[in-house]
């Protein structure tokens, strides 16, 4: 190639940043994920969230965990390996949306709502717990598929483990 | 019954006729015959062991050769001859160019000689340009936009959603964490945090501990129902 050729060449070049830059940004799919990472992102629509409730107990039974926690690894790990067992009760899936959604719990009633929706990605969530005299305010923050626990107990050998997860 | 109980003559004529009709063995026939048995185990001993046994497809690899050795030979016959003078005409052609000619001193114009080292060194520079436009194309483009203004109002337009979540928002990037904690009737209150596996991402944990009093009775599953 000529060098006349190659100063074209060059010269072609260094111009597209140029109009790269001249191209209007305002493209409304090309921004929406530099949107997104900058302001609070919407909920998504068809945010559920799982309550689960584990009946964990430490003693002379050692019947682990039950086949449907094998995907909870926290459970394998401190805090909770002080459990020699662990039923998985009952697992409800509720809509997270900003009205409140209950589920049953053996001595009462989960509520839980979304509280807003981070930049990053992560729910905020409110839990209610009502469990007859007792009651509890709880604000999680979290990401979709990262499981948050309350742990109820009054014996050392025994408590009732909340798990929410995002979905 | 032995022959000489029944014909004692026919006997002896039997021993006179073995004495004069049969020839008698020579003296070294035992040996002889021994030496001959032991030159044959000789023979078949070395047949065995050493020549060694042809292998299965030696007939095939032999006619395979031959048919080689033909083809080459028929390739070798196809093969032009150069013409006469070759050689010579090679030379005179070298010597036509124009380079060798500047090496022997001959009479090429300077612009043969300067083109190739005035072109590299005028590339150069070119190649140098186009690289840093490329570069600063890429890096425009891999910069964030946190730099450039957001636009002030943004027109929604109609029948357009909100994008889905991708699977990038979907990655922690901090740690589950416990905002507020209100919990009333309870004995004790203790929130506690569990690393998750990957190292970014943890679970926190409301650990709360109930008066001995409050404490369910009975089977949880039951109560449920």
């Amino acid at each position: 190639m000529r060098a006349r050729s190659w100063w074209w060449a060059a010269l072609l070049v260094a111009m597209v940043p140029a109009m790269g830059a001249a191209v209007p940004r305002g493209g409304a799919r090309a921004a929406a994920p530099q949107r997104a990472a900058q302001q609070p992102a919407p909920p998504a629509a068809g945010t559920q969230i799982e309550v689960l409730v584990i009946d964990a107990s430490a003693g002379d039974s050692d019947a682990g965990l039950d086949r449907g926690l094998a995907a909870l690894s926290q459970l394998r790990r401190a805090p909770f390996n002080m459990f020699t067992s662990m039923r998985l009760v009952s697992r409800t899936s509720l809509a997270l949306a900003a009205e409140p959604a209950r589920a049953a719990l053996p001595d009462g009633t989960a509520t839980v709502n979304l509280v807003s929706r981070g930049a990053d990605g992560r729910y905020t969530f409110q839990v209610a717990l009502a469990q007859g005299a007792r009651s509890g305010n709880l604000t999680f923050v979290a990401s979709a598929g990262e499981p948050v626990f309350t742990v109820r107990s009054s014996r050392a050998d025994r408590a009732m483990i909340l798990g929410f997860i995002v979905r | 019954m032995a022959p000489d109980d029944r014909d004692p003559a026919l006997t002896r004529a039997f021993g006179v006729w073995a004495d004069a009709a049969v020839p008698a063995l020579p003296d070294d026939f035992t040996a002889r015959v021994v030496a001959e048995a032991a030159v044959q185990r000789a023979g078949a001993a070395w047949a065995e062991a050493a020549v060694p046994a042809l292998p299965d497809d030696f007939t095939a690899r032999l006619m395979a050769d031959v048919a080689a050795q033909q083809r080459g030979a028929a390739w070798a016959d196809a093969v032009p001859t150069l013409p006469e003078g070759f050689a010579a005409t090679v030379a005179q052609k070298a010597l036509a160019r124009p380079k060798l000619q500047v090496l022997a001193g001959g009479t090429a114009t300077p612009a043969v000689t300067a083109t190739a080292p005035a072109r590299r060194w005028w590339q150069w520079p070119a190649v140098a340009v186009a690289a840093a436009a490329v570069v600063a194309l890429v890096a425009s483009r891999a910069q964030p936009t946190a730099d450039q203004p957001e636009p002030v109002a943004q027109r929604a337009e109609a029948g357009v959603t909100a994008p889905a979540p991708t699977a990038v928002e979907r990655v922690a990037v901090a740690m589950a964490e416990v905002t507020r904690v209100e919990v009333l009737g309870a004995e004790r209150v203790a929130v506690l945090s569990m690393q998750g596996e990957g190292g970014g991402s943890g679970s926190p944990v409301v650990w709360i501990t109930d008066k001995a009093e409050d404490a369910p009775a009975g089977d949880l599953e039951t109560r449920m129902q």
